[in-house]
Parts: C-alpha cells; structure tokens; sequence
C-alpha cells in the first residue's frame, strides 16, 4: 500500500522538476518516461508501484509517462565474510529513513 | 532529451521530517515514533508509560489508526492532548500527517510527544516523521521468526521493547532467542524485554526513556 504512497511523491518531484525549469514549463514538455535507480533492500514492489502510479495519471499530463527501473547491483549477500558489512549497512541503510528508490532522470519529448 | 533529477523518492518526505525535528527542538520537545505490528501492545504500553511520564513532561499523543479513534478513547482518561490522525486505510503515517497534527497541539506548553503509528511492520520503516527516537515493539506471541523476516524495521529502530514476556513459556518462547535474532539484525538498539499490563516491569524502559529525555533537553539549552 506504500507503493500508493511513493508513487504520489513521484508524481510531485516529476512536475516540481518541471515547474522549475521555465524553459520546459513553457514548452509544455510531454515526459516520455521516468528512469529510478532501485537499491536493495527495495522496500517497494515495481509492479505494484508501476500500477498505482498508472491509476494516478490517468487523464493527466502523466498519463502516456512509463516508469523505467534500473536495478544497481549489491554486494553478494553469500559472502559471509561481508555479514557484519552487510548488516551495518542495512542498519544505517535505514536508520537514514530512506527510500531504496531514486528517481534519477526523466526522459522528454524533444518535438 | 534527458534530464537529470537525482533525488530520493522520499526527499519531500525527508524534508517536512527535517522541518517536524527542526520545531521539536526548538520548543525542547522531546518526540517517540511507536510502531509496532496490530496487536502487539504499542496503546497497553502508551497507557502505563503516560501514568509515568506525565508526573513529570507535558505530554500529548498523536494517535495513527486506519479509520477509528478506540485508542484515542483508551487514552483519554490521562487528560492530555490527543490528536488523531485516520489514515483512511492508508498504511503508515507520514511527515506531512504529523506537520498537520502539530497545528492542533500548543507546542510552548509541551514537554513531550508520542506518536502512535499504524500497526504494520513494513511500511512505516521508510517514513521519517521527525521524531527524536524511533520505538519498535514486538510481542512474544508474534514468533522469534520476526527480526529476520521484518529486518529493514528491526535494522532501523533506535530502542526494541519485547512485550508480552509473561506469555513467553506459553508460546514455547524462548526470550533470549529473541534477543539473539535481533542482535543478528540491530546489535546496538537497547532491548527491553516488557509485559506492558505489569507497570512494575516498566521500570527499566521508564528509567532509559527518562534519561534519554533529559539528555535531549540538555542538549537544547
């Protein structure tokens, strides 16, 4: 259900973005797609959050918009050596209260 | 054409947070964030904690629930300020919720504040809501099976309570695997093992709680 959530955020950064650069505002820029750099521990399911962003768009701006993740590589969670690494990084991972989600470009209509 | 944005999914949320810690230290206000899975006593807990508490802090709640006040009735009896946030159905509360909640409180007359989340062991994990200490509560009867599966909650409390000890030996429950399995996720949260109807086996988390609250204030003035 948080998906719901991030998904709402996405939307808002996606037209602040665009709000803010007076020369895509007034071009009435059409984004084509929006590429997220996706981080374990996820904490969100791309299918899930592709979905209640598709209901949030429609009839808007957004609504030909597809969402693009790019999945970055972690280390591997086999290597016991790295276990206490593994679990300070998750500790501190979430200590900061982040999302495992960036939203790193979006991607516009040049016409 | 492509433009580069680099930013959090959550950077707003981080952000209102940030603005939520920002006014909490200004007015000295001292602010835990409870969750906890439904059902594990985060409202037993907060009614024996606020019999302590409020003795010696200005204290309010804001109460996270889906669509009812029942926990907001609970607690009524201590004649403190309580907001009450529903979320409608939604699965967390987040820092804008608290920023609202916060324009019905009187912060200059306040001392300290918990906040009571949505029972859910996923989703609150990712929503900083500006709170000083994030507070995670486990019951016994959940299985020793829940730090492993729930890791990123576990990974990001600052202080575990174990409640429901008294049932431990009738769930076949072994305290100390819990602790273990913990460690395993967050080997530097204090744990306290609690049964939260038993004021007497508060005390220790009460005395934690109080220093940390008093170290807080210090560090304001």
């Amino acid at each position: 259900m948080h998906e719901a959530a991030l998904a709402h955020q996405i939307i808002e950064l996606v037209k602040e973005t665009i709000r803010e650069d007076s020369s895509l505002r007034e071009r009435a820029v059409k984004v084509k797609k929006i590429n997220l750099s996706l981080r374990r521990p996820y904490t969100v399911w791309p299918e899930s959050l592709e979905f209640y962003f598709t209901e949030m768009v429609r009839n808007t701006e957004l609504q030909e918009t597809k969402l693009v993740f790019h999945e970055i590589e972690s280390k591997d969670q086999n290597d016991q050596n790295d276990q206490n690494d593994q679990i300070n990084e998750l500790s501190s991972f979430f200590a900061s209260r982040e999302s495992g989600l960036t939203i790193t470009s979006i991607e516009i209509d040049d016409d | 054409m492509e433009i580069k944005i680099l930013k959090n999914v959550l950077i707003k949320n981080s952000a209102i947070g940030k603005d939520n810690r920002d006014l909490f230290w200004k007015h000295k206000i001292f602010t835990l964030n409870m969750i906890s899975s439904p059902g594990a006593g985060k409202t037993t807990l907060l009614e024996n904690s606020l019999a302590y508490f409020t003795k010696n802090y200005r204290t309010a709640v804001i109460e996270g629930d889906l669509y009812t006040a029942k926990d907001s009735e609970r607690l009524q009896s201590h004649n403190i300020p309580i907001v009450q946030i529903n979320t409608e159905g939604g699965c967390h509360l987040d820092a804008r919720m608290i920023s609202g909640a916060l324009q019905n409180l009187k912060l200059e007359e306040l001392d300290l504040i918990f906040i009571e989340n949505v029972g859910n062991l996923v989703c609150p994990s990712s929503f900083d809501l500006g709170e000083n200490l994030r507070v995670l509560i486990l019951s016994v009867t959940e299985g020793a099976d829940k730090p492993e599966k729930y890791a990123n909650i576990f990974a990001g409390a600052e202080v575990i309570l174990i409640n429901k000890v008294d049932l431990a030996p009738l769930c076949k429950i072994d305290i100390n695997t819990i602790i273990s399995e913990i460690k395993k996720i967050n080997p530097k949260a204090p744990i306290f093992p609690v049964t939260a109807t038993d004021y007497n086996s508060l005390n220790d988390w009460n005395n934690w709680l109080d220093k940390a609250i008093n170290n807080y204030r210090n560090a304001t003035r």
